[in-house]
């Protein structure tokens, strides 16, 4: 199997952390730059399947999350996927089609979503002191927030939908996925689909907004997409 | 595969929310019209089976065609609604020859996690008492309603939705299993007003603004599913 695995574009609470005060996390969206981000995400995408990398036979499906800046990401990569210049070919894209998946979420901040630093460290000082405990030996992966996941907890249901995927590769042949996710979530994705240990994650730095990383196999091919800072 | 949705009946917490303060979810009983409203599910089902099997009820064998399994959640309610759908499923008389006591079901078992949400502390507090007592937790869970957003926030010590359609989505391969190795493409289960709508969720793919919208079944009622489509109550339950 050949996984793309995608971080949504800008969004209005990564120019503006406030956002988060006001809005909960599912319901965030793209900033203009972030929509224009997506589409160069697309564009690269189709491109890069139409230089070899891909046939148009291949079935190609495009995943992404229940939020609203995942949703507004894939929205872009699928309509800058599809063939215009291609009437020939009854594909009229590279996607098969385009599926949301609920477990594929951003980690549940619960009551830290919308705090600052300094707010949750004043508001939920025994957490935050286990999470600094944790931090300092490499394991941000066990804290749990308060109401909210930790990302072991978001491994966890991340790896519960690796059986969909493979259900489709056997099945469908669907061999081919490209998952819109969050930084979180696709963190913890490669370390359930590559096995990584919990100190990779915990050193692993948050994936640039739109960035594409190929993982083919078990094999983590990096960055084919650097996206945008 | 085929499968039967359905609520539990009346319980005294259903009529008398102030039962949940005294004890706790899972041992909560049905009403006496609980138990009528279960043998009634239980009626509608097994004539249900009978028209939709083709089957002549002269005819002295087992159980036609069908493979179908009960299913029920580990809460003393759809316990009992569970066992009476049982057991007018076998006394119905229609299956089997003469003295013989088949049912339409092959078996019954009990998954844990069909279990009704985890309401942690909120159980038995009034909307009233949970204000006063988590004032925080309630402004995240309104910042989320605002965004149709209930999947989202977790009760405290409890579930989110979200929590409830990950572990009855853990469910999912066991009936894939019994249904490609053993044949047992048919199923009823029995469960809660939360974990229901969680299951349509996962197995129809339905979007977080479909569970924030979706009205909780009534009690008894059946909703049935064939493959990926969602055929909606075929019984329509009680208020």
């Amino acid at each position: 199997m050949k996984i793309y695995l995608v971080r949504h574009g800008e969004s209005v609470a990564n120019t503006d952390w406030t956002e988060n005060t006001r809005h909960a996390d599912h319901s965030i969206n793209l900033t203009d730059d972030g929509h224009e981000q997506a589409q160069a995400a697309g564009k690269f995408l189709s491109e890069y399947f139409g230089a070899g990398n891909a046939r148009i036979s291949d079935k190609i499906r495009l995943w992404h999350s229940p939020y609203n800046r995942t949703r507004q990401t894939a929205q872009e990569i699928y309509e800058s996927c599809k063939f215009s210049d291609k009437p020939e070919h009854t594909r009229k894209s590279w996607f098969l089609d385009k599926r949301e998946h609920l477990l594929l979420a951003e980690q549940q901040f619960g009551l830290f979503d919308g705090l600052s630093d300094e707010d949750r460290k004043r508001l939920y000082p025994d957490m935050v002191a286990h999470y600094d405990k944790c931090k300092r030996a490499d394991g941000k992966m066990w804290p749990k927030m308060p109401m909210g996941e930790s990302r072991f907890e978001v491994c966890q249901r991340v790896h519960q939908s690796f059986g969909t995927f493979h259900r489709d590769c056997d099945k469908h042949n669907i061999d081919t996925i490209v998952v819109v996710g969050h930084g979180t979530t696709n963190r913890a994705f490669m370390t359930m689909w590559l096995h990584k240990p919990y100190e990779w994650m915990h050193q692993e730095p948050n994936p640039k907004n739109c960035s594409i990383r190929l993982l083919d196999k078990s094999v983590d091919k990096g960055y084919i997409f650097e996206g945008f800072e | 595969m085929r499968i039967y949705l359905v609520r539990h009946g009346e319980t005294k917490a259903n009529t008398d929310k102030s039962e949940l303060s005294r004890e706790a979810n899972h041992t909560i009983p049905l009403t006496e019209k609980g138990h009528r409203q279960s043998l009634e599910v239980g009626e509608f089902l097994a004539s249900h089976f009978l028209e939709t099997s083709g089957f002549q009820t002269n005819i002295s064998c087992h159980n036609p065609y069908l493979l179908i399994r009960l299913w029920n959640s580990p809460y003393i309610r759809t316990r009992q609604t569970a066992q009476c759908i049982l057991d007018t499923c076998k006394s119905s008389g229609l299956i089997g020859g003469k003295g013989q006591s088949h049912s339409w079901f092959l078996d019954r078992k009990e998954h844990i996690f069909l279990a009704e949400q985890q309401l942690g502390l909120f159980e038995g507090l009034t909307l009233a008492e949970r204000e006063e007592l988590f004032p925080k937790m309630l402004a995240h869970y309104e910042k989320c309603k605002r965004g149709k957003g209930m999947m989202w926030p977790q009760l405290p010590m409890g579930e989110s939705r979200f929590n409830v359609c990950q572990r009855v989505h853990q469910i999912f391969p066991t009936f894939h299993r019994d249904c490609e190795k053993e044949g047992i493409d048919t199923l009823v289960i029995v469960a809660h007003g939360t974990s229901l709508r969680a299951f349509v969720t996962m197995w129809l793919n339905k979007t977080p603004e479909w569970l924030n919208d979706e009205p909780e079944p009534k009690n008894c009622s059946v909703r049935l599913l064939v493959d990926s489509t969602d055929h909606g109550y075929i019984f329509k339950g009680f208020e």
